[in-house]
């Protein structure tokens, strides 16, 4: 892409005349010693926080995860090994919930990813109301997720306003929320309502900074539309798909507010995402231990699923 | 150098602010006549539950060296709150809590016993149900501040266009099949009527909103039992749904009458005689989308405020009359700083005139005999089938130290047989799930 040799000598080491004035490496030694300590004294307090409300506890729920007590009374705790973690891959309950959740994650990767693709295309061209168009999508993102939930209840129960739409055009009301079939779809749409403006609005920072000449260079060779998507934009766009993808992964993994709100985990525990699993264990049944052992497994399972993404969708063009 | 300082000590301050913002502690405000000083009790409560800031209050009017602070949060969040503050270094002083939880949290040293604080008599006046659900192994856990329990609440205006009349005392109560022919025609009578779907029963508004929930559901199972049955046969097993000793629910909770009753249950949502949704409808008997409603005593209150010409009428049954009884109530925490005041103060806001005048200026069914016997109201409509039905049919829900786990899942296991579940392979599964914890 670029035409001819560069001169890799940083700007800042370069007098106008062209040669250099310090030798750059203690130039730059003594730049990084000046402002390491102003740096460190402003990202302390915030270290000390994350340090605190981040790696203490996580810490504190590894030590939790290999012992068996109660929150009422963990000065009565015993250490089991790694009981819990055997018990999370022998345990029906906790395998589905994982199940579940994975074939959660799916669903929102697969219609978030082209959705927010197609939505942001139309935002990058010159039509009118985009504007408007672009607050509706991102609006879902920064609403509370427990509100979202409850606007959801609200519209896929028995008697919501979408069964009630159905119903005027003669189709019987659907258990959106009640069918072991549908509540599943049912909050991963709704997850995907939410979520879509976020990586809509990722897509469309992504597309503004694709090069126009490229386009149109593969336009005058003849490339329609489709092809110079598939062929140059989409390609191009891999460092922003692969942020999105592990961030709406991260996001699925995490999501909690369906299940706890929206359908209790029902029916029949398909809709029993491992978050929620937890808060059961944990808070419900008293068995802190073990779901302390099943975070640290989501929390490995987050890891190896990012690290397999970044992977498989690394990137290979740069512009 | 001096910038660097000036850097560090900017940091430094920032830190320590932020410290200090976390940790500062309030304090307590002097009042005169109190040489001893102010005791503060800290109170932990379910948003518009017990025990009230007119209880609290009233106590404070009569002790004006004792104060509170209150800490509230949804009914929905209590268990997990106080879950989460009982191994804290600063529990509160006071915490309501659902009575059937007494056993769950007394068991795991989280409740003072109380019975040194319980003024005389009060074991001969308080109700057995109050009793039984407020003790652990033999000891007093909260003195109880009401009673509550389900009747079945209709819609007069409904039930008359449909020409049904509900029965009004316990000897007539109906059976639910009786109930539920009489839902169905007043479902299709008002159906017609509105040209929008009425319901015959109301979807339930208790729990998250959704059908399930053990305090109302499971009766449908417990009513198939009989307890005058020998001990050893599936009717008595099924009456009380858990052994004796709380170890065990296989052979209590999945007899053939609990599934021949869970079965009767899921047609109450399924099939032709379908009466009620599976999902939520707030406020239904009120906007007259639907005919009858099983609910709280407090509901009569709710609908004389709403304008609502309604009646009461017993809960329905299949074999056995009963309803579950329970309510929200208090005690005092047993690492409390102030253990003696706060018991002092539990005690008296459910004991005396105090909690007379509470009972009578709220309408609530009380957990004393004497005090129930104070108020004619408590005789008369509509307070009167609520207070017979705890008297006469009323048994606590399953108690044992393990309740929580037990309330969840039998509530899922009916939930899922309301969706349309198999019964007896959803009650299967949930004795799998419950007994390798009731027998820790």
């Amino acid at each position: 892409m670029h035409s001819g040799p560069i001169d890799s000598t940083p700007l800042a080491v370069r007098d106008l005349g062209g040669s250099t004035s310090l030798p750059p490496r203690r130039r730059s030694k003594s730049a990084m010693g000046k402002g390491a300590l102003p740096a460190l004294a402003f990202l302390t307090p915030f270290l000390l926080l994350l340090l605190v409300f981040q790696y203490i506890p996580l810490a504190v729920m590894a030590r939790s995860s290999v012992l068996d007590y109660s929150l009422f009374s963990p000065d009565n705790a015993t250490f089991v090994g790694a009981d819990n973690f055997i018990r999370i891959f022998t345990d029906a309950e906790t395998i589905q919930s994982l199940l579940i959740t994975f074939a959660f994650i799916l669903g929102v990767l697969v219609l978030v990813v082209p959705a927010s693709f197609a939505l942001a295309v139309f935002l990058n061209g010159k039509l009118p109301a985009r504007a408007l168009v672009r607050t509706m999508i991102f609006l879902p993102v920064v609403t509370s997720s427990v509100v979202v939930a409850t606007l959801w209840t609200f519209l896929l129960n028995e008697t919501g306003l979408i069964n009630s739409v159905l119903a005027t055009v003669g189709i019987p009301s659907a258990g959106f929320l009640t069918d072991t079939t549908q509540a599943l779809p049912a909050i991963i749409v709704m997850t995907v309502w939410q979520q879509v403006g976020l990586a809509t609005v990722l897509f469309l920072g992504g597309l503004q900074a694709v090069p126009a000449e490229l386009s149109e260079a593969a336009h005058m060779d003849g490339a329609g539309p489709l092809r110079r998507t598939l062929s140059i934009t989409l390609p191009l766009l891999s460092r922003t798909t692969l942020f999105i993808v592990v961030v709406m992964t991260v996001f699925a993994l995490q999501a909690f507010a369906p299940a706890y709100i929206m359908t209790g985990g029902a029916p029949q525990g398909t809709t029993n995402l491992i978050i929620y699993h937890i808060y059961k264990t944990a808070f419900i049944l008293q068995q802190p231990g073990y779901a302390s052992a099943m975070a640290l497994v989501v929390l490995a399972f987050a890891i190896i699923i990012s690290l397999i993404q970044m992977r498989l969708l690394r990137t290979r063009w740069n512009y | 150098m001096k910038r660097n300082i000036a850097t560090l000590s900017t940091a430094v301050g920032t830190v320590a602010i932020m410290a200090l913002a976390g940790c500062s502690a309030g304090s307590t405000p002097t009042i005169a006549g109190c040489e001893d000083g102010v005791t503060e009790l800290s109170v932990l409560r379910a948003e518009n539950n017990s025990p009230t800031d007119e209880q609290l209050d009233a106590y404070t009017a009569a002790n004006k060296c004792v104060i509170f602070t209150v800490d509230e949060v949804p009914f929905g969040n209590l268990a997990a709150k106080i879950a989460v503050l009982a191994p804290s270094s600063n529990p509160p002083d006071i915490v309501g809590f659902d009575a059937p939880s007494t056993a769950s949290y007394a068991s795991q040293g989280f409740l003072l016993p109380l019975d040194d604080y319980l003024p005389d008599g009060w074991f001969d006046d308080v109700t057995s149900a109050t009793l039984t659900e407020n003790s652990w192994d033999g000891q007093v856990y909260s003195p109880g501040n009401e009673q509550d329990t389900l009747s079945l609440y209709f819609n007069k205006e409904l039930t008359d266009a449909a020409g049904i009349t509900p029965p009004t005392s316990l000897d007539t109560a109906w059976t639910w099949p009786e109930a539920q022919a009489a839902m169905l025609t007043c479902q299709v009578s008002a159906t017609e009527a509105a040209g929008s779907t009425v319901y015959g029963l109301a979807p339930s508004r208790l729990g998250d909103g959704t059908p399930g929930t053990s305090y109302r559901d499971q009766l449908f199972l417990r009513s198939m039992g009989d307890p005058t049955a020998p001990e050893s046969s599936s009717a008595y097993k099924t009456f009380y749904a858990i052994s004796d000793d709380g170890t065990t629910v296989d052979g209590w909770l999945n007899t053939p009458e609990a599934i021949e009753g869970a079965t009767f249950y899921q047609n109450l949502f399924e099939g032709p005689d379908a009466v009620t949704s599976k999902t939520g409808l707030p406020n239904a008997l009120i906007d007259g989308k639907a005919c009858f409603d099983l609910e709280v005593s407090s509901n009569a209150t709710t609908l004389t405020n709403a304008g609502v010409d309604f009646g009461v009428s017993p809960t329905p049954y299949l074999v056995t009359p009963v309803v579950h009884t329970g309510a929200v109530t208090f005690g005092v925490t047993a690492r409390s700083n102030n253990a003696e005041a706060a018991a002092t103060a539990v005690v008296a806001m459910d004991t005396g005139d105090q909690y007379l005048d509470w009972v009578e200026n709220n309408l609530r069914i009380p957990v004393l005999v004497s005090t129930t016997e104070a108020l004619p109201s408590l005789s008369e409509a509509p307070l009167n089938i609520p207070v017979e039905e705890i008297q006469e049919w009323g048994v606590p829900r399953p108690p044992g130290p393990h309740f929580d786990a037990y309330d969840l899942y039998v509530t899922a296991a009916l939930k899922n047989i309301a969706y349309g579940a198999d019964p007896k392979t959803e009650l299967d599964q949930a004795v799998a799930k419950l007994d390798p914890i009731l027998s820790k």
